[in-house]
């Protein structure tokens, strides 16, 4: 990594559940996320893949702190986040932001979208008055939408544009980093590369860096530096995205990787090793392992 | 043989916002034994067309204009709903996308499963037992006498949708209608449930219709693959053409805006501009003129009709222009500086 971290992650729990029902039966507690470390470099993109429930967004959350982790630090350009209270981390929030799945439900159907994206200017006291406006139809400009759109509400947008609107608003505040939670699954095809070239642009001009957070791998591998593969809410393998599909270690991400579907009728389909995700917890105390540089793998099933 | 046969389907939706062209003067057909992999996005026709002609849209709003569907020398646009009732489920099986809303929450798994099995063949007492089991077996559920008198919030996603499947598949259907079966699962369900599929053709020779947006799933498992928008086919043929040759621009649009496999050598994926069309508005020509950069001022005007293309049989396209001409055209353009 020649770029100092904008994020560090380091042992991060979070768990549901546990105390007592109504009629004093106990609940059991679900480690959503167990023991997660990780590290995004200024202008980086690390993706973070792996099956529903795994933690994906549990971590992306906790990381952003729009979710108290039970335990672990976060790092952000140096600043540890987890001792600091709501109103200590507000100034932090402005440079971290997130971006969700479904572009319609993330907006609000009775603001104007120029109005949606201004206001965590207004928020943070950032701007005001006409430079607001000003500062609005420059953003709509960024992500390819037309100013003259602001005063419109959200149900006149497609899908695609509406996933602009959302973009907009997380880079108002200029954040040097953004959790994107699966930004393209309820996109249509068409739409997809549209929304993944203007990640890339975005993070040429604005130096961003992305927790990418996906579960088709193809995108994965185009758009990350880095991945971390999740399974039963730990990172059982991260590396350089050719490294991990060059040689997968972990045999769950190996599964993962053989389960892409490839759009070319000739492709041999590779033998898929089962792998039964119920039987492969992976232990709460086995650490991540660096079998290769910057490849790490959890060590209870390297192969 | 053709199984199924759709000729001149065309299906309105009325709405507030006016008339939803979604299906026009569709017409195609499905050999037996054949596994077509049908694509689009919204708006393209590829799910209302199903309802319609397994008499499940509801209208309205939704209105079938005009249309037959000859399956087994059946028109079933023709049969009576008990007609039509006794066909589902059972010639005809169904996987829809969201398991959740499709199985009923408050009857055992084995309930519904016996429901299929009891309304279309004569199985009672053990052998319904034996065969209930058997289903749940051959889809890949561990313990599946125990399963079956289980709750379907007590299932995962993906076996909720092996459920599904096993409910579609539980009367040996000879035609296996998915629409989007897959797309809620992860990968690795997606890929069992596929190899199953292809086990199921492989035992039984049934024939498949595969409803998804995902090219790389009709790359797995179609011979024949169909390229849908605005509610019109714009190509359709054996997989190996069109994936190679496609000649149509939106169906090359789409290959070419999904990542190369292999090191990351493109820094932009190409995009189709623009978004899917407003079917409420159509445009007057070929619907994809609009987004297209090759459109030629004939597309803009008059709807292309599906015509012959290329040297492999079948291999269909609508469209008035001469992509693989165009496509050499601009890359000499691009090396001439």
């Amino acid at each position: 990594m020649t770029q100092p971290p904008v994020i560090e992650v380091n042992g991060l729990m979070r768990s549901y559940g546990g105390g007592r029902t109504l009629l004093g039966r106990e609940k059991p507690v679900i480690h959503a996320i167990n023991d997660v470390s990780f590290q995004i470099a200024e202008g980086e993109t690390l993706g973070l893949v792996g099956e529903s429930g795994s933690g994906k967004s549990t971590t992306g959350r906790a990381v952003l702190h729009l979710e108290r982790p039970d335990a672990g630090s976060v790092r952000f350009r140096g600043t540890e986040l987890s001792t600091l209270g709501q109103q200590g981390l507000k100034p932090y929030r402005k440079h971290m932001q997130m971006i969700f799945q479904d572009p319609y439900s993330a907006l609000n159907p009775r603001m104007k979208v120029g109005r949606f994206v201004g206001e965590p200017l207004v928020v943070h006291g950032v701007d005001s008055g006409s430079s607001l406006q000003d500062r609005v139809a420059e953003l709509f400009k960024l992500v390819g939408l037309d100013p003259s759109f602001m005063s419109r509400y959200p149900h006149e947008f497609s899908g695609g544009q509406r996933q602009r609107i959302n973009i907009a608003r997380a880079i108002a505040l200029q954040p040097g980093f953004i959790v994107a939670d699966e930004p393209i699954t309820a996109l249509d095809v068409s739409i997809q590369a549209q929304i993944v070239n203007l990640f890339q642009d975005l993070q040429d001009q604005l130096g961003l860096a992305y927790l990418f957070i996906a579960h088709d791998l193809s995108m994965v591998r185009y758009l990350c530096q880095r991945v971390a593969v999740m399974l039963r809410g730990r990172i059982v393998e991260m590396a350089p995205t050719e490294q991990i599909f060059a040689d997968p270690r972990h045999p769950y991400t190996r599964s993962l990787l053989a389960a892409i579907p490839v759009p070319d009728p000739d492709r041999v389909r590779p033998d898929r090793p089962p792998f039964d995700v119920a039987a492969n917890v992976p232990p709460r105390e086995a650490p991540l392992i660096e079998v290769s540089p910057d490849h790490f793998v959890l060590d209870h099933q390297v192969q | 043989m053709a199984l199924l046969e759709i000729k001149n389907l065309t299906v309105e939706f009325d709405t507030p916002g006016g008339v939803v062209h979604a299906v026009n003067d569709l017409n195609y057909s499905v050999e037996a034994g054949e596994t077509l992999g049908i694509v689009g996005e919204s708006g393209s026709g590829k799910s209302v067309h199903i309802l319609a002609l397994l008499g499940l849209l509801p209208c309205p709003p939704g209105r079938i204009v005009s249309g037959e569907a000859w399956f087994d020398g059946r028109n079933l646009m023709a049969l009576s709903d008990s007609d039509l009732r006794s066909i589902r489920g059972g010639e005809i099986g169904m996987v829809f996308q969201d398991p959740m809303s499709s199985l009923n929450p408050v009857l055992t798994v084995g309930r519904q499963l016996k429901e299929v099995l009891t309304r279309h063949t004569n199985l009672t007492g053990r052998a319904l037992k034996a065969r209930m089991v058997e289903l749940l077996d051959i889809v890949g559920i561990p313990h599946p006498e125990a399963r079956l008198s289980q709750y379907p919030h007590e299932f995962s996603g993906g076996m909720r949708q092996r459920v599904m499947i096993a409910i579609g598949m539980a009367c040996n259907p000879r035609l296996l209608i998915a629409d989007e079966a897959t797309t809620a699962l992860d990968v690795t369900v997606q890929a069992q449930i596929l190899d199953l599929v292809r086990q199921l053709k492989h035992d039984f020779g049934t024939t498949v219709i595969w409803i998804t947006h995902d090219m790389g799933v009709v790359a797995e498992l179609a011979d024949t693959i169909q390229v849908m928008y605005g509610g019109r086919i714009m190509e359709r043929g054996p997989v190996r053409p069109v994936f190679h040759d496609p000649r149509s621009a939106y169906t090359w649009g789409l290959l070419n805006s999904l990542p190369d496999e292999g090191a990351r050598t493109q820094r932009r994926l190409y995009q189709i501009p623009g978004s899917p069309p407003d079917m409420a508005n159509p445009p007057p020509g070929d619907p994809f003129a609009p987004r297209n950069p090759f459109a030629t001022e004939r597309c803009h005007r008059e709807v292309p009709p599906l015509r012959d293309v290329g040297n492999m049989p079948g291999h269909k396209v609508a469209a008035w222009y001469d992509l693989p001409a165009l496509l050499a055209a601009q890359s000499e353009k691009e090396q001439t500086p």
